[in-house]
């Protein structure tokens, strides 16, 4: 996927050894190369031998704790991660995004919804290295030097703070930011109540009229710009 | 403390009366012969003195009236025997008449001094014996658990403190009950109707009196800070000295401890009772992340290789394409497993498991578990060995081959690829034991526990597929059956060692 055309390497983490080989049969048909293991231990040797643009990672792993190894993988670089965990575990995915996880997939996903968490990962993987001033996605515009907004060309007036938490969204475009995360870039600390973040939320939808619907919760989690 | 109540302490008994009339008159009796022994050598005066020893010997033992009556004989007898005109009790002299006198109103003072002071002993007596009866009640108290042990003590320490019959009544699922009665108390129905009067009411009822005249106790009813009404009973008619002026004094300090022993233990049954909920809402989550994980860990490869397969048919190149088949037939199998054991633990927990055993070879036995565990032991070695391969079990061929089963099915899951697990049967005694022993890293801890619903081999992050149901599910098959399971670390070697003990067919133990 990088400029030259040559594939991507997708680092697989995952224990189970029949979810590993789908996956792997599954990324390399859509053109990527997938590396895989099995282990947390092996997941770390494979990142520093493969360098790949992006790591799924299962958190259930048997060699150790999942949340410690993307602390490991975050302290060696910038590497796109994306995690795999079973619906329902939102304080894991919350614990897993705050540590620096990029995105994550519930089980069981199928086979688009693996594919465009992947896309969007890579291109956050390159926009790190030399981000781009202005977001757009839909009808929305964010020029994020200037501090303009529009909806399908037309100007759109935000508070302060309402453009601070778009911002922080158009940032990871079509990814999970914590409640936690966008209070801290937005307040500057975690303590405010997240029915706080919500009335914000709620204005912001309402201003940026028909592009209000990109603004997605992730039940439990946090919100996400979605990408068109 | 049943012997406090051949001794009550409220109140004292006096010695008895006329054993203290006698007394001084004997006393009199002696004080004269010595007077008159003396009278030879001393002056009259000197000689009265004498009869006042008497008069404050009776006083000091025994109150008012015997001195006074000392007082009186005594005065007769020195009138009689020793005044001038003597034998005669006219008294000649202005002298004399003051000695009598003088006599009298020692008496009088002695006495009254004296029995205030008996009082005060009596009273201090009294009042240790009351705070031993309330230090005992204290202490056991703080030993009792549950409401009957409560309500014993408190009803034993009324009885103790007023040396009459006690009765405990406290409010259980159905309503006042009778907890506990001390001192031969058996409250009759009048009397529960009056105690139910005086809890409903909220006031002290009289023996004899309102509203129930047919009740032989006085009732005190209280309520503990948990809301759960008591009420003592006590019968004053049987108190040794009569009805005591106030005796709700000593009630109070009764059910003031009575009251805040059967909070403290309202409160432990509902700490015990919370726990227990937070356990079972504990085991619920558990199971619920057991379940989240280790179903939806196939499911998600059953969905990936279908449309995988759908979206990238051509793209696939067939060696690909045929491992994707394979997994999704190996994982639909794996989640059918699962499935039967959730069901299997269900039939378990509801005792709905039916038990038709039958004489098995243990090969047969060994083949349908093997069969079972396939997935899980594929890339494992297996070796068998069968001792004594003509005896034969007496066992449920499904109950028995799942049980087996599971443990094989955790043995290839906790046990490297590569390794060996070996699988024996021998005879021992009366009894066959087919024996599962794997190279795994072996029970990490203490193995009773491993035994429960959920519980794992590996807390935590490492989380070989499962439930947790397969050793507890082995233990439940096998009891039902008369068979038990056993479980160790291999003595001298890493792995785990699991033991299956079932009976042998009757031909064979013959």
């Amino acid at each position: 996927m990088s400029a030259a055309g040559d594939p991507a390497t997708i680092l697989v983490v995952e224990d189970d050894l029949s979810l590993n080989a789908a996956l792997m049969a599954t990324l390399k048909a859509a053109g990527f190369r997938p590396v895989s293991a099995k282990t947390g231990a092996e997941g770390m040797r494979w990142l520093v031998h493969y360098r790949p643009e992006l790591v799924l990672l299962d958190l259930g792993l048997p060699d150790r704790d999942g949340l410690g190894v993307i602390r490991d993988i975050r302290a060696a670089g910038a590497t796109p991660i994306v995690v795999l965990s079973a619906r329902g575990a939102e304080a894991v995915k919350v614990a897993a995004l705050d540590l620096g996880a990029d995105d994550y997939l519930s089980k069981p996903f199928g086979v688009e919804e693996l594919l465009a968490r992947v896309r969007a990962g890579l291109r956050h993987g390159v926009q790190a290295r030399g981000s781009t001033p202005v977001v757009r996605t839909g009808g929305l515009e964010v020029d994020l030097g200037r501090r303009l907004v529009r909806v399908d060309g037309e100007g759109v007036k935000l508070s302060p703070k309402e453009y601070d938490v778009l911002a922080e969204l158009a940032l990871n475009l079509g990814q999970p930011v914590s409640h936690r995360a966008l209070l801290r870039a937005v307040w500057g600390r975690e303590q405010t109540e997240v029915q706080y973040l919500r009335v914000y939320v709620g204005q912001l939808r309402r201003r940026l009229r028909s592009a209000g619907a990109l603004v997605l919760s992730e039940q439990g989690v946090g919100y996400r710009l979605e990408e068109r | 403390m049943s012997p406090s109540l051949n001794t009550p302490s409220f109140p004292a008994a006096p010695p008895p009366k006329a054993v203290g009339y006698a007394v001084s008159l004997v006393l009199v009796a002696v004080a004269t012969s010595a007077a008159v022994l003396a009278d030879r050598v001393l002056g009259a005066s000197d000689v009265a003195l004498i009869f006042v020893l008497p008069v404050v010997i009776a006083a000091v033992g025994f109150g008012l009236g015997p001195s006074m009556t000392a007082a009186a004989a005594g005065a007769l007898a020195f009138n009689f025997l020793l005044l001038e005109p003597r034998y005669t009790f006219r008294i000649a002299e202005a002298e004399n008449a003051w000695g009598f006198g003088l006599l009298s109103l020692t008496a009088a003072i002695v006495s009254s001094v004296a029995a205030q002071a008996r009082r005060r002993a009596v009273e201090a007596v009294e009042r240790a014996d009351q705070a031993m009866a309330i230090h005992a009640l204290a202490r056991a108290l703080v030993g009792a658990s549950g409401r009957a042990d409560i309500a014993a003590a408190a009803a034993e320490a009324l009885a103790r403190l007023f040396g009459a019959p006690a009765v405990v009544l406290v409010e259980g699922d159905e309503g006042l009950e009778v907890s506990a009665s001390a001192g031969g108390a058996e409250p009759g129905g009048a009397d529960l109707e009056a105690a139910r009067w005086a809890a409903a009411a909220g006031t002290p009822t009289h023996a004899d009196a309102y509203p129930v005249e047919a009740a032989t106790f006085d009732f005190w009813p209280m309520r503990t800070p948990t809301r759960r009404q008591a009420v003592v009973g006590l019968r004053l008619a049987d108190m040794p000295g009569g009805r005591p002026d106030q005796p709700g004094h000593w009630v109070e300090i009764v059910t003031g401890h009575l009251a805040t022993a059967l909070a403290r233990d309202d409160y432990a049954a509902r700490a015990t009772a919370t726990g227990l909920e937070i356990e079972r809402e504990r085991l619920k989550a558990d199971l619920l992340a057991a379940v989240s994980h280790d179903l939806r860990t196939p499911l998600s490869t059953i969905l990936l290789t279908l449309q995988s397969l759908r979206r990238f048919g051509a793209a696939h190149d067939p060696a690909d394409r045929r491992e994707l088949l394979d997994l999704a037939e190996t994982e639909t199998r794996r989640l059918s497993g699962l499935v039967s054991n959730l069901l299997d633990m269900g039939r378990l927990e509801a005792g709905a498991v039916v038990v038709r055993p039958e004489a098995v070879a243990p090969a047969d036995l060994i083949a349908a578990a093997r069969a079972q565990a396939a997935v899980a032991l594929a890339g494992r070695q297996v070796v068998e060995d069968v001792a004594d391969g003509a005896l034969e079990l007496w066992a449920d061929v499904s109950l028995a081959g799942s049980a087996l089963g599971n443990v094989l099915e955790n043995a290839g899951k906790y046990a490297p690829e590569g390794s060996t697990v070996r699988i024996s049967f021998r005879r021992d005694g009366g009894e066959g034991v087919i024996e599962v022993e794997d190279e795994g890293a072996g029970f990490p801890g203490p193995v009773e526990p491993l035994f429960a619903k959920f519980a794992r081999g590996a807390p935590g992050d490492g989380r070989p597929p499962g439930v947790g149901l397969g050793l507890s599910i082995a233990r439940g098959f096998l009891e039902a059956q008369g068979g038990r399971i056993e479980a160790a670390n291999r003595p001298g070697a890493a792995g785990a060692q699991v033991r299956l003990v079932l009976p042998l067919a009757r031909e064979a133990v013959a």
